[in-house]
């Protein structure tokens, strides 16, 4: 094929000059004569020189007179299995006799003009440049460098400050976790641990930072680093620790134990209650039953009895004395978002269902009507859902009246004392119940003891 | 060794390739040879091309024009996969040895780009051209879609342009590095007839002058 044949007779000399430069580069015997030629090579130029002396089955430097290893593969990649990488082949580097003459050929290469002659002209910064040809004693400029590189890591021993506070950071990690091991399925758990992880971050990057700042400081400053914050660290963590724990055991507390409890024991009890109609186990839904629906509160108004409290006024100002930190947002009577208020609407739907029966109960009992405020006031604290508020039958509603009686008796210390001396049931409420659900005296004393326990 | 058998293969369809284009350019070239079977070329150069036999050099072509029997062509069959200026030379020697102007060089991978520079030197004095064997495994001339195509000669381009009042430049063009205009062998300057199937026509020509 021709090529075709340039216009600018000067070009066509410098291309010529290349060419002949190439030419003569290929069959070089030593280091002295590559000085006077390289003015007129560029880096492609040297490329074509390495390619061609590869080709001709000789090192890629030229005045090298030894052989590049034959590569009998013909994989592009590498693998290394120790390292676990894959390594593109490194082709430039297989034209190469050594390493040494490869670092000795890019060491050349870098020098090079980047463009050719033939576009550059031959210029003085061309001529005039002095190339440095490596010969005998040459020592791979890149291997110096990667040198200095190590060796300042090694200075360096505030680097292990780092590692130190890693250490230290995991280590606290899991302390917690142990400490917090028995509770594992403790929401707290969560919102404690980003807390104080937090703090920590900080702490760490405090000190990066200071490491930073103080750059290659002397080794004692980092003494001081590595230790100093370690004892405050922990102090201070054992006391966030407990006050978060206080915070979160006021606001959830009690709640998740009972909010935990109910779905699991009220469907086994329901199942029992079918399945047994004896008398024990109608007495252990009954409890369990009363359980579900006891709230803090309802404990709280059995506790303090039926006397009138001095209204909301007084309970926010016995609060304020005592330290509490009222939550603002739950005292707001905040508009319903769905349309009905769910609870108001479960109180009604389980007075309503119970309703007759009290009356009844009440009736028998020459009770006057003003204990049914008491019966309101009570069931109001009880957690209801939809599993537990309807749906008995006769005979459950009953002995449920009898123990909310119970309840009330409990409640309403006059009334206890009318019913229940000693905790022994009276033996007029025995008659009643045993005429209404079947419950003998032993078995209401049981009830009552129970439900008590649970106060 | 299947490699042996794929290689023996290959070897086979670049020499009958190789034979083909040479005959379409005038030279001579027995016909038992342009029709050689695989198992006749076996015998008669082997089998194991990896242990040389054949050697790529083996291989080597001498053809004469059917004109001019001075004029002799060399194809060659470089071992090296790649091959570099000093291939190149060695070739070069060869010829001037034989006295011979024209050679084509059939490289397995490629050539170095100072190797293709040194033919564009030795250009008026030796007329080499290089082919890679990849290109070589099937005649293209005989694909459907490449209408055939007739070099003419001087004394018919002189016509031509006399015929149509033309002068040269105003012919359509092909590219030197055209695959067809690659496989004749066509110069700079020369002419190419271009005979194409026509729905309406019958047949279509077109002639067009190398670039």
């Amino acid at each position: 094929m021709e090529t075709e044949i340039p216009v600018n007779e000067k070009e066509t000399s410098f291309r010529r000059r290349v060419y002949t430069t190439i030419e003569t580069l290929i069959d070089i015997e030593n280091t002295d004569q590559l000085q006077e030629h390289l003015p007129h090579l560029h880096c492609l130029g040297w490329d074509e020189v390495v390619e061609e002396r590869y080709v001709n089955k000789q090192c890629g430097f030229p005045s090298c007179q030894k052989a590049p290893p034959k590569i009998t593969r013909n994989q592009m990649f590498e693998i290394d299995r120790k390292e676990g990488k894959i390594f593109e082949f490194r082709k430039q580097r297989a034209k190469f006799c050594s390493e040494m003459c490869y670092q000795k050929s890019s060491f050349v290469r870098k020098q090079l003009d980047e463009h050719p002659l033939w576009i550059t002209g031959l210029t003085e910064a061309r001529t005039q440049k002095v190339y440095e040809v490596p010969d005998e004693s040459f020592v791979s400029p890149i291997a110096e460098k990667s040198e200095p590189v190590d060796s300042q890591f090694k200075k360096e021993p505030s680097i292990w400050l780092v590692t130190d506070s890693i250490i230290a950071k995991v280590q606290d990690m899991k302390l917690s976790e142990e400490a917090e091991e028995p509770k594992s399925l403790d929401p707290e758990d969560q919102d404690i641990e980003p807390f104080k992880l937090t703090d920590d971050d900080k702490d760490f990057i405090k000190s990066i930072k200071e490491f930073r700042n103080s750059n290659f400081g002397p080794p004692s400053t980092s003494k001081l680093l590595k230790t100093a914050p370690k004892p405050v660290l922990s102090a201070k963590d054992r006391k966030k620790e407990d006050e978060v724990l206080a915070k979160l055991r006021a606001k959830y507390g009690n709640k998740n134990a009972l909010q935990k409890k109910p779905p699991i024991l009220i469907e086994a009890q329901e199942i029992h209650s079918k399945l047994k109609t004896m008398e024990k186990a109608k007495e252990a839904w009954l409890v369990d039953l009363i359980k579900s629906w006891f709230t803090p509160e309802t404990r709280k108004l059995v506790r303090e009895g039926a006397r009138p409290t001095g209204g909301a006024a007084e309970q926010i100002l016995m609060d304020f004395l005592s330290g509490k930190k009222v939550d603002a947002e739950k005292l707001v009577n905040l508009p319903n978002l769905d349309k009905y208020n769910v609870k108001e609407k479960r109180l009604n739907i389980f007075l309503h269902s119970i309703r007759n029966h009290w009356m009844d109960l009440e009736a028998r009992l020459h009770l006057t009507p003003t204990r049914r405020d008491i019966l309101s006031r009570v069931a109001s604290t009880f957690q209801l859902d939809s599993e537990n508020i309807t749906g008995w039958t006769k005979r459950e509603i009953n002995s449920i009246v009898i123990a909310l009686f119970i309840v009330i008796c409990l409640v309403d210390v006059e009334l206890g004392d009318d019913y229940f001396k000693k905790d022994n049931a009276s033996p007029e409420l025995t008659a009643i119940s045993n005429e209404l659900c079947g419950l003998d005296s032993f078995q209401i004393t049981g009830l009552h003891a129970a439900i008590k326990s649970q106060c | 060794m299947a490699d042996d058998e794929l290689e023996t293969y290959r070897l086979w369809r670049i020499r009958k390739t190789v034979l083909q284009m040479v005959h379409d350019r005038g030279y001579l070239v027995a016909q038992d040879e342009l029709d050689q079977p695989l198992e006749t070329f076996k015998v008669q150069y082997g089998d194991r091309p990896s242990e040389k036999k054949p050697a790529r050099s083996d291989l080597t072509i001498l053809v004469a024009h059917n004109d001019d029997p001075a004029d002799q062509m060399f194809v060659f069959f470089p071992e090296d996969a790649k091959i570099g200026i000093k291939t190149i030379k060695a070739i070069c020697q060869q010829m001037q040895e034989q006295n011979i102007s024209r050679a084509i060089i059939v490289v397995q991978t490629g050539m170095t780009p100072s190797a293709k520079q040194s033919i564009g030197d030795m250009a008026p004095k030796y007329m080499l051209e290089h082919f890679l064997e990849a290109e070589l495994m099937v005649n293209i001339t005989e694909h459907e879609l490449v209408p055939e195509h007739v070099v003419m000669t001087a004394e018919e381009k002189a016509e031509l342009l006399a015929r149509y009042k033309l002068k040269d430049s105003q012919l359509p063009r092909i590219q030197q590095c055209d695959p067809v205009a690659r496989y004749f062998g066509l110069r700079r300057g020369q002419v190419v007839k271009i005979i194409r199937p026509s729905e309406t026509a019958g047949r279509y020509i077109t002639y067009r002058l190398v670039v």
